[in-house]
């Protein structure tokens, strides 16, 4: 058996740089707490080499030198360390996330199982590089180390730096000299094996495991095994992630489309790269801005919030077309204050795969279409454009508009037989109304849209009716009539003289029965 | 390769030839059937791909059912086709009866002024003012001092002239002195419905009622129509402007037209317009002008029928070629039927 363990040093200040990477090389500081009680939480090597530590307060940290400086953000914390389960997953689907002596869990260590990956991924050593390199593709610098036992792998991640392979066997030797305190142990502990003159764990190692354990009890035959490097357990491995997510707490409110997209940007292509690290695509992507309150009360009260959700046809892992389709989004649907956190939550899905073929029919690329399709209904309105859809309904035009999706070319295409032409009917949106004089139940003439028009023929009427047992009952009386065109192309100047006009149109009018109302539906064309 | 493959690939060596060989001898172009053996008998095959297609006539002349069985040919090969409705006319229930795959087709309904998206900067507005705000500083400013815009002082004139005059016997003796439009500076095409002083001046062309705004309409369909050519991939994009009064679609400036042509140009895409009159001018590769010649009433009969109850039969049409780019002969046509849903026989 074989164990990995990727260990991210300064993780606070990893966590902040992964999405900010013109911070890398800079002295940087993570503060903690409102103050005056403000507090460093985190630093990273530069900073140190300035003489900043952990646990000082803001003024003296500033006093060290000029540093850049972040809030801890929890949740940024979070995505990072998915984003490091997400590299440990690229080698082997047995994690787990590094705990002291399996109880309180690290948030920087991630401890894999990679029997059985020799034959996949190489020797140890190569697997060691590969998940150095995974992890600095995501935004990491780690030190990684393999042993035959998880334990013996999460102290050596985090004694020695780079990639560190121990053999089987020589756990205890090449333990040895790291110091006590990487075993985690209590305070207490430390200190009456530090007055024993007791400081490595080679030293800790080298004394009788009885005397140990009459001493420290249980607890320190525990430790003992730790520091010879032969504490076996078992991992108890994670569940895959349902969802992606990546998460952003801003320093100040942001009231700009471009500046908020630069964000969006940095967090959707973390997000891809994830992704992509397991083959896999996202078919839906919610976005949840957190709003800046209005005044100060609002401060206290549940924050405002503007959520969209992009649901995709097909599944999409590109960063890119990503960000275009959430841009148009945002500005069809703004948000109504400041933007004070983006988090963005992916849910995963098998990459789409399809076999190209020469005579395939003509059909948009599904990624191009769907950004038109977004321009198109910010121009249009929403609701206003996809495929036609008929209700199974006997109302007249009953209709539905669908959310428009390229359907997948079948082996062989339909016949286009001849079929005989329809008369087609182009509908008055909303249907015109009119007056209709009888001339013994049959319409003689027609007054619409300030025109008096005489029935020339008419067929009708035909009786419908429906929805009786619904709130919207109802009933009608069709007629097709011909008269002279309600917008012919050329109008008469004169009202006195209507017969000139030549030009006939065949309409559908119809009696409303239950509003007694006569309405002209549509033209025959 | 098999022999069906082999007639579809082009053949390099003959079909393309060398540098300007192979532009004078472009292949022909592909021809989509349009369903009706009569018009397709008419056009030697079908409407070009790739070319701008005009199908223009009066109220209930049959543009719309040409259109249609054009879409249902081009569904039924499992092409993807769009229709930009710019007066939110077009009826699902024709599309399905004329055979339309309702799922591969797009419909892009215009006409929704208040829905109009400009391009924002802020994510949020001002917190003294929200869109309404807006909305109502505009109409004030319009308002204050008595200012109008110069376009709508002269809005409605044309309607107000048939009140001066009153009756046609009186004004007889009134001459008109129409003055051309002087030259326009900005390049804006002029109207072409103004008279000339010879002509009796009897008859304006029409315009739409009320508060329709068709050029606002009209911008918004040509931007729709733009998006959709220049993504690419359709079969057939029906742009119809058959509601729209011929005045309003001649003011669409000719450089729209060459835009849509280069977008579709060396593409299976057709271009289909539908209008009272042509107005794409010499960007289009075939101009059909379609005119009813006749309709069919007929009496139902038999158990369960009034007597004498007549049903609309449909119609027949002819179909006349004003213009072509691809050697058609001019002014040759065609008839053929189209039925309603419910003819028995014709």
């Amino acid at each position: 058996m074989a164990f990995a363990c990727i260990f991210v040093p300064d993780f606070p200040v990893q966590a902040a740089v992964r999405l900010e990477p013109n911070l890398r090389g800079k002295p940087v500081v993570i503060y903690e707490g409102s103050p005056p009680l403000t507090r460093v939480f985190g630093t990273n090597s530069a900073a140190k080499e300035l003489g900043v530590e952990v646990g000082m307060t803001k003024l003296q940290a500033e006093a060290c030198g000029e540093l850049e400086w972040r809030w801890r953000s929890v949740s940024e914390e979070a995505t990072a360390q998915a984003a490091l389960f997400d590299c440990a997953w690229t080698i082997s689907p047995r994690i787990e996330q590094g705990s002291k002596h399996g109880e309180e869990s690290l948030p920087d260590t991630v401890v894999l199982d990679i029997a059985g990956c020799e034959k996949l991924f190489g020797s140890p050593e190569k697997i060691a590089d590969d998940l150095k390199r995974v992890a600095a593709n995501v935004g990491f610098k780690t030190q990684v180390a393999i042993a035959g036992n998880p334990e013996a792998a999460i102290c050596a991640a985090r004694g020695f730096p780079g990639i560190t392979v121990i053999p089987e066997g020589r756990e205890a030797e090449i333990l040895g000299n790291l110091s006590l305190s990487l075993l985690s142990l209590p305070v207490e502990f430390l200190e009456t094996l530090r007055r024993w003159g007791v400081h490595t764990c080679s030293e800790f190692a080298a004394l009788p495991e009885i005397a140990v354990i009459e001493r420290l009890g249980q607890k320190g035959k525990q430790w003992h095994r730790l520091a010879r490097g032969n504490d076996l357990r078992s991992l108890i491995p994670r569940d895959f992630p349902s969802k992606f997510e990546e998460c952003m707490d801003l320093d100040f409110p942001v009231d700009l489309l471009e500046s908020l997209l630069f964000v969006l940007n940095r967090l959707l292509e973390q997000l891809c790269l994830r992704l992509k690290m397991h083959v896999l695509a996202t078919s839906e992507l919610t976005i949840t801005l957190t709003l800046e309150p209005s005044d100060s009360r609002g401060k206290g009260r549940d924050l405002l919030q503007h959520i969209r959700t992009l649901r995709l046809p097909v599944p999409v892992k590109e960063a890119k077309f990503l960000l275009k389709l959430l841009q148009l989004d945002l500005q069809a649907h703004p948000p109504v204050a400041p933007v004070t956190k983006i988090h963005i939550v992916a849910v995963p899905t098998r990459s789409r795969t399809r076999q190209l073929g020469l005579f395939l029919p003509l059909s948009p690329e599904p990624e191009a279409l769907e950004i038109t399709l977004a321009r198109i209904e910010n121009t249009v309105g929403e609701g206003r454009v996809g495929a036609p859809a008929l209700l199974d309904s006997h109302r007249p035009s009953a209709f539905q508009q669908n959310r428009f999706v390229l359907r997948e070319a079948a082996n062989e295409s339909a016949a286009a037989g001849t079929q005989p032409l329809h008369a087609a009917l182009r509908i008055f949106r909303p249907p015109l109304p009119a007056k209709v004089e009888l001339n013994d139940k049959w319409p003689a003439a027609i007054i619409c849209e300030g025109a008096r028009k005489t029935v020339l023929a008419h067929a009708g009427p035909f009786r419908a009716k429906g929805g009786w047992w619904s709130e919207s009952p109802w009933a009608r009386d069709d007629w097709d009539v011909l008269i002279p065109s309600l917008r012919p192309k050329y109008e008469s100047l004169f009202a006195a003289s209507p017969g000139k006009q030549k030009e006939t149109a065949l309409y559908r009018i119809y009696l409303d029965l239950r509003s007694n109302c006569w309405f002209v539906e549509g033209i025959y064309d | 390769m098999t022999t069906p493959a082999a007639t579809r690939l082009p053949r390099a060596s003959t079909d393309f030839g060398r540098g300007l060989e192979g532009f004078r001898h472009r292949p022909p172009a592909e021809l989509q059937s349009t369903g009706i053996t009569e018009l397709d008998a008419l056009l030697r095959g079908g409407f070009p791909r790739g070319s701008v297609i005009e199908l223009c006539g009066t109220s209930s002349s049959g543009r719309t059912s040409v259109s249609f069985s054009l879409l249902a040919h081009a569904t039924a090969r499992q092409e993807t086709c769009a229709f930009v409705d710019v007066s939110d006319c077009l009826d699902p229930s024709s599309l399905a009866a004329a055979g339309v795959d309702l799922t591969r087709l797009l419909w892009v309904r215009c006409g929704n002024l208040d829905a109009r998206v400009t391009a924002k900067k802020t994510v949020a507005p001002p917190k003294t003012e929200t869109a309404a705000g807006y909305a109502m500083a505009r109409e004030k400013a319009n308002r204050a001092e008595g200012w109008q815009h110069p376009r709508d002082s002269i809005r409605g004139i044309e309607n107000a002239i048939p009140q001066v005059m009153g009756n046609a016997e009186r004004n007889k003796r009134v001459s008109l002195i129409v003055k051309p439009p002087p030259p326009s500076s900005s390049g804006m095409p002029r109207q072409t419905a103004v008279p000339k002083p010879s002509e009796p001046f009897e008859r304006q062309p029409r315009r739409p009622a009320g508060k329709n705004k068709p050029w606002k309409i009209l911008e918004q369909a040509l931007k729709v129509t733009d998006l959709l050519l220049h993504a690419g991939g359709w079969g057939v994009v029906v742009f119809d402007l058959g509601n729209i009064s011929w005045v309003d679609a001649r003011r669409i400036e000719l450089s729209t037209w060459f835009r849509f042509r280069r977008a579709i140009e060396n593409t299976p895409t057709i271009l289909l317009l539908l209008g009272e009159d042509p107005c794409a001018k010499s960007c289009s590769s075939v101009v059909l002008h379609c005119e009813r010649k006749s309709e069919n009433w007929s009496s139902a009969s038999g158990e369960g029928y009034a007597a004498e109850l007549p049903t609309f039969q449909g119609f027949e049409m002819e179909g006349r070629i004003l213009s072509s780019r691809i050697g058609l002969p001019p002014m040759v046509s065609a008839q053929w039927l189209a039925k309603s849903l419910w003819s028995n026989s014709f």
